[in-house]
């Protein structure tokens, strides 16, 4: 090969200087997260924690709505995961059934609701009529069913082989029979992307925590990180600059994220190949 | 004449039977369907609600109509129109810059010759797709604060400092910097199969025609990736009206609305906030309705050109 080093050396310092942009905003949370005070007021980059300190992490734990937010995200995310992959998996199955009556009116209303919803007034509402609003069942019930995953579940059980549904017919297995026994065990791929899919976004989501479930006891880690954040929001808005005092809860903001974001960060790089898979079929199919 | 009665009495009891015979599949179905229908389309029933007086006592269905009396309110206010415009231009500025980086991205990934370093650098640059914009946000607050790393350079190049969040100049930039921090690595992804799909005679080829590493990146890469860069930014334009809820709402305040505030967040202060059901409604329709009509077209477009790509 003739290529010389001199490009080769120029896309090393651009990769490190990416590298670094993409990673140093996590890494002066941890940083802050470490530090005292007064350190954490102190001007420029971050890169090592001055004056090692476990204060911001000791006050987190000791405050109650860290440790309800984690069991109300853990309830959410495995609760919620569950659901939706229950009942994706049992309406993708059965509508790879040709045959049934209805098939296109159905998977019609499916696909519509991808591109028109009633909005965020009228779903409020609604949930509010349903009595849902306050009850942890707000944040797993009405994310459960949705279009794009119903979309990439059925494509992946459609390209199952029919003959092996066929034959397990044949050998009298009845309908639920064959989900469970035969389609199910060929579809743990597709259910690995949509399971660790809707895992992610029950973890990060706060939209319908904030909203739809704003007691105390129902908080999520997300919910928790913001209400830390509107206190510096309040701050900016009278146009101050954060003064020494802000500064400790800078130091807990920093804690705070770092509980909140830690399984995340710690499982990403082991489910990133499984997503960026569902991403694929996604691009490819949508 | 009666012949035919009786086929269709047969289609008719063929109709039933097979339902009958096919029972356990709705009722596999049935579990799926009801949260669409409980969660999605009872409330686009709702919707009547921009037409109605809301009296939260005899709720959507017993409120008395009130015709377009919310749509001329929205339309007469001066803060729907502003609203509207920082939609439409935050989303055209998201176009115009964050669209090209992860094409860029994905072209240089794809450069790196070490797939050791390659496939770190990948999953780096998926980082930040995993965490939501609340944590972001707290990002942003500390990287962008008065006394942040972006200060203190700007301060050591001998600038004023700036407190870019709630700087009506910069605040747009901001969004766009953090907006391509944000999402640039997972969206490369695409570009990065469709590069791979590429066949490596092109590049060959290229080479023996004497192409520097760039051209063949112009001649060859480029060309090659065109039909999904194409598809992509249709249906990208056809989210005009939609400029970012999540993004937007955890790092805007009250100081930068005038450049900041788009329609879902104004959906969301008029109608959650300030409790202003009907009208909030009626903005978050008009939203809807162009949104879909602009989603149909850009989705019916990218359909037409995929099923012409021979031509191209």
């Amino acid at each position: 090969m003739r290529r010389n080093k001199k490009p080769q050396i120029v896309s090393y310092i651009i990769l490190a200087l990416l590298t670094f942009i993409f990673v140093y905003p996590f890494w002066q949370t941890i940083v802050l997260s470490f530090s005292d005070k007064v350190f954490a007021n102190a001007p420029g980059f971050k890169f090592w924690p001055r004056n090692f300190t476990l204060d911001a992490y000791r006050q987190v734990f000791r405050s109650n709505s860290i440790w309800v937010g984690y069991r109300n995200t853990i309830f959410r995310v495995i609760m919620g995961g569950s659901i939706t992959l229950i009942i994706t998996f049992c309406a993708a199955f059965a509508m790879i059934h040709k045959e049934l009556p209805g098939r296109g009116v159905i998977s019609f209303l499916i696909i519509f609701t991808m591109f028109f919803g009633g909005g965020m007034i009228p779903t409020y509402l609604n949930l509010k009529s349903l009595n849902l609003l306050n009850t942890l069942w707000v944040l797993v019930l009405p994310g459960a069913a949705s279009a794009w995953n119903f979309i990439i579940m059925r494509n992946f059980v459609s390209a199952i082989s029919p003959e092996i549904e066929e034959a397990a017919h044949i050998d009298g297995a009845g309908p639920i029979q064959t989900m469970v026994r035969i389609i199910l065990p060929l579809s743990k791929a597709v259910i690995a992307v949509i399971g660790l899919w809707s895992v992610v976004n029950h973890w990060n989501a706060w939209f319908d925590s904030m909203v739809y479930a704003n007691k105390a006891e129902l908080v999520v880690l997300q919910t928790v990180v913001r209400r830390l954040i509107d206190v510096g929001d309040e701050t900016a808005a009278a146009g101050e600059s954060m003064t020494a005092a802000d500064s400790t809860a800078e130091t807990i903001r920093a804690a705070t994220v770092m509980v909140a974001t830690a399984p995340i960060l710690a499982g990403y790089p082991f489910i990133q190949k499984y997503l960026v898979k569902g991403t694929m079929i996604g691009a490819v199919k949508g | 004449m009666q012949k035919n009665n009786q086929v269709i009495n047969y289609r008719r009891q063929g109709l039933l039977r097979r339902i009958y015979k096919m029972r356990a599949y709705y009722l596999l179905l049935l579990p799926f369907l009801a949260c669409i229908i409980l969660f999605k389309y009872v409330p686009m029933y709702g919707i009547t609600l921009a037409f109605k007086d809301f009296k939260i006592r005899r709720g959507i269905v017993g409120s008395p109509w009130a015709g377009l009396k919310y749509f001329r309110q929205l339309f007469e206010a001066y803060s729907f129109f502003e609203v509207l415009r920082n939609t439409i231009i935050i989303s055209l500025e998201k176009l115009i810059f964050c669209f090209p980086i992860p094409i860029v991205l994905a072209i240089f990934i794809n450069e790196i010759r070490n797939d050791r370093v390659k496939k770190t650098f990948q999953t780096v640059s998926y980082l930040p797709h995993f965490i939501s914009w609340i944590i972001a946000a707290s990002f942003v607050e500390d990287i962008f604060a008065l006394n942040g790393p972006i200060n203190s350079i700007i301060r050591l190049l001998g600038g004023e400092s700036v407190y870019f969040m709630a700087d009506t100049r910069y605040f747009r930039g901001l969004l766009i910097i953090t907006n391509i921090w944000k999402t640039c690595g997972w969206s490369s992804i695409v570009y990065i199969a469709a590069i791979t799909g590429i066949d490596p005679q092109l590049y060959e080829a290229a080479e023996i025609d004497g192409a520097k590493k760039l051209q063949s990146i112009w001649h060859v890469t480029l060309p090659g990736i065109r039909s999904t860069i194409i598809t992509l930014f249709i249906l990208e334009v056809g989210k005009i009206m939609s400029a970012g809820f999540d993004q937007i709402y955890n790092l805007y305040s009250p100081v930068v609305y005038s450049v900041a505030d788009v329609l879902d967040t104004y959906t969301y202060r008029q109608g959650i906030v300030n409790n202003n059901y009907s009208y909030a409604t009626a903005a978050g329709l008009f939203q809807n309705v162009v949104g879909f009509i602009m989603v149909i077209l850009s989705n019916l477009l990218v359909k037409k050109l995929s099923d012409e790509e021979g031509l191209w």
